[in-house]
């Protein structure tokens, strides 16, 4: 892999994003959500210190677990079905550039274009915090911040793995957001089925595969533990709990978040490096 | 030295599942040839060009583009091909500055180079202008800027005119001929025939994925017996004239009130003005039709579907170069 071709595939594709309407509107909505809940979560309930951070940053989880995922997936999905329909992708693979630079070109690109978003919108949002609570606990916030950065990387690493088996921007865009509210939406429900089951041997391992199968659910319970999560998860899952608490079990979840990260990305360079015809 | 055929394609065949798009495909194309490539849509045109573009994976047989194959030294192959496509859409949302620097930063070219083509092709002043509101003309501009900014040895233009108007396409032909002039060597397809005549040293026609003919326009009518039309305007009407010439073996003759017309081997043309002055006829002025590649295209789908649609009965005319393999 020739690195400065990665560089000039990612430098291009960041120039597309940051003109795009997409990321323009969906950075303006993120910025403008985060700072209502900012502000007025902590306007009417006269907490402050740090319960009233743990309640904003908790508010804050929610917006981003809906919103970054789609985001990146409507960005990641479009980007080579869309060059395949547009013909341009013809042109490209007709330069020296190689399948597997192009797919590390586009991630890097687009990542860097999500990161940017995200940090605009949790920099008002933290002033905000930081202002309201008259205190901020910057590693918790800084934590929440790089998780939610993880969950966008996560997302449009999938995103990049439907671009590529898609022919069409239009599949790809359906395919995706089916993803989503499959992922986001669906799997909850799953998940809360499985908690209402009687006997907690069954509970726990299988609320655990199904946490380690979903990476926004992953997100989730990093978040609230990183918060303080013993109360949140009550006693019934204690026993989850202290398994997740242990450092052990925090670093099991991180290593889960990264492979999310780089098996699609994986899967996407070599699927689109094996299809042969054009 | 520089091998003598920039591309060399052997016994190509591309099947997809059961139909077969390409069969058993032989064809050279010499260093500093315009190589134009005939057919209509569905024959395996565009396959073809995309194998040798490296986007679509042989069957069997090979493409060796200077020496080297997509299969083994892809990333070398890429550096001496340039492409511009029928159909494309760069990125709306760049300049066209961007874009090529884009091209340009994967070739490893320096940025003079983008400034160079733009100019060639006349962009300068749209440079910083979004891609996205461009003509169709001016895509193609761009197009065909991302497509020689490495001096490719080896230009493939797929329907280069299709869209442009009749000043682009002007322009078009004058950037082929300069480039051509300057050592590339051009392999293009085109539905209009009268740009491939004018452009092209030699041509191929495919059908049903097979090449029935090739070789030059000359080779091909000769190979075809195509027969120039003589139209002869007399100064003084013989009354017997045409029966008199009819005798001599020349004629038949089309006759108008001041003038004689007829066809004949395009070796025959002074022969047959020669017969008439002998009858002490005045000539006034004469006319040569050459037969056009319209014609010659004509007769070569004509004679496929005499022949059931197996080309292979029809002798393929080839360029006498392309018979001595190396």
């Amino acid at each position: 892999m020739h690195g400065a071709n990665v560089i000039a595939v990612a430098e291009k594709e960041l120039l597309e994003a940051i003109r795009s309407r997409w990321l323009t509107t969906f950075t303006v909505v993120f910025a403008m959500l985060a700072l209502l809940i900012s502000f007025f979560g902590l306007s009417g309930l006269g907490v402050g210190g740090y319960q009233g951070f743990n309640r904003v940053t908790a508010s804050l989880l929610n917006l981003v677990l809906y919103l970054l995922p789609l985001i990146a997936l409507v960005m990641g999905a479009s980007t080579i079905a869309g060059e395949k329909e547009a013909g341009s992708l013809h042109v490209l693979l007709t330069h020296p550039v190689s399948k597997s630079e192009i797919v590390a070109g586009k991630f890097l690109g687009l990542a860097l274009a999500l990161i940017a978003a995200i940090l605009t919108g949790f920099g008002g949002a933290g002033v905000v915090i930081s202002w309201k609570t008259g205190t901020i606990n910057i590693v918790d916030y800084l934590a929440f911040v790089l998780l939610s950065i993880a969950l966008a990387l996560i997302f449009l690493s999938i995103a990049i793995l439907i671009s590529v088996i898609s022919t069409r921007r239009s599949q790809a865009l359906g395919l995706s957001i089916f993803f989503w509210f499959l992922m986001i939406l669906v799997y909850d429900f799953l998940a809360i089925g499985v908690a209402t089951l009687q006997q907690v041997t069954v509970i726990i391992p299988l609320l655990l595969a199904l946490l380690l199968a979903n990476p926004a659910d992953i997100v989730r319970v990093l978040v609230i533990l990183q918060l303080g999560g013993e109360a949140t998860f009550g006693p019934t899952l204690a026993a989850l709990t202290r398994l997740l608490t242990r450092s052990s079990g925090e670093i099991l979840l991180l290593i889960v978040l990264l492979l999310w990260v780089a098996l699609p990305l994986a899967l996407s360079i070599i699927l689109f490096s094996r299809k042969q015809d054009y | 030295m520089k091998k003598a055929y920039v591309l060399e394609i052997n016994q190509l065949q591309k099947r997809y599942g059961k139909f077969q798009a390409v069969k058993d495909i032989t064809l050279k194309i010499e260093r500093g040839e315009i190589f134009a490539l005939l057919g209509h849509n569905g024959a395996g045109k565009s396959t073809l060009m995309k194998m040798i573009l490296g986007l679509a994976t042989p069957s069997s047989g090979n493409i060796i583009i200077e020496g080297l194959t997509h299969q083994e030294k892809n990333r070398e192959v890429k550096r001496k091909i340039g492409y511009l496509p029928e159909r494309m859409n760069f990125y709306d949302n760049l300049t066209a500055w961007e874009t090529i620097t884009f091209y340009a930063k994967l070739k490893g070219l320096p940025l003079e180079r983008c400034s160079f083509v733009l100019e060639q092709v006349g962009l300068t002043e749209a440079r910083h202008r979004r891609v996205g509101t461009f003509s169709k003309g001016m895509q193609q501009r761009l197009g065909l800027a991302q497509a020689i900014i490495h001096k490719p040895d080896l230009l493939v233009l797929d329907e280069p005119t299709t869209g442009l108007d009749p000043k682009g396409i002007l322009e078009l032909k004058g950037m082929i001929r300069q480039w051509n002039q300057g050592g590339a060597t051009i392999f293009f397809s085109s539905h209009n025939l009268g740009d491939v005549e004018e452009l092209a040293h030699r041509v191929a026609v495919m059908n049903e994925g097979e090449i029935i003919a090739q070789g030059t326009l000359e080779e091909l009518k000769k190979a075809l017996q195509l027969q120039a039309r003589l139209t002869v305007y007399l100064g003084t009407v013989h009354p017997n004239l045409w029966q008199r010439l009819a005798m001599k073996g020349i004629g038949p003759f089309e006759v108008k009130e001041d003038s004689i017309s007829t066809y004949c081997p395009a070796a025959k043309k002074a022969k047959v003005l020669e017969a008439i002055m002998a009858e002490g006829v005045k000539i006034i002025d004469f006319k040569v039709e050459e037969p056009g590649l319209d014609l010659i295209y004509q007769k070569l789908i004509e004679k496929v579907d005499e022949t059931g649609g197996r080309a292979g009965n029809y002798p393929i005319t080839r360029h006498k170069s392309v018979v001595t393999h190396p």
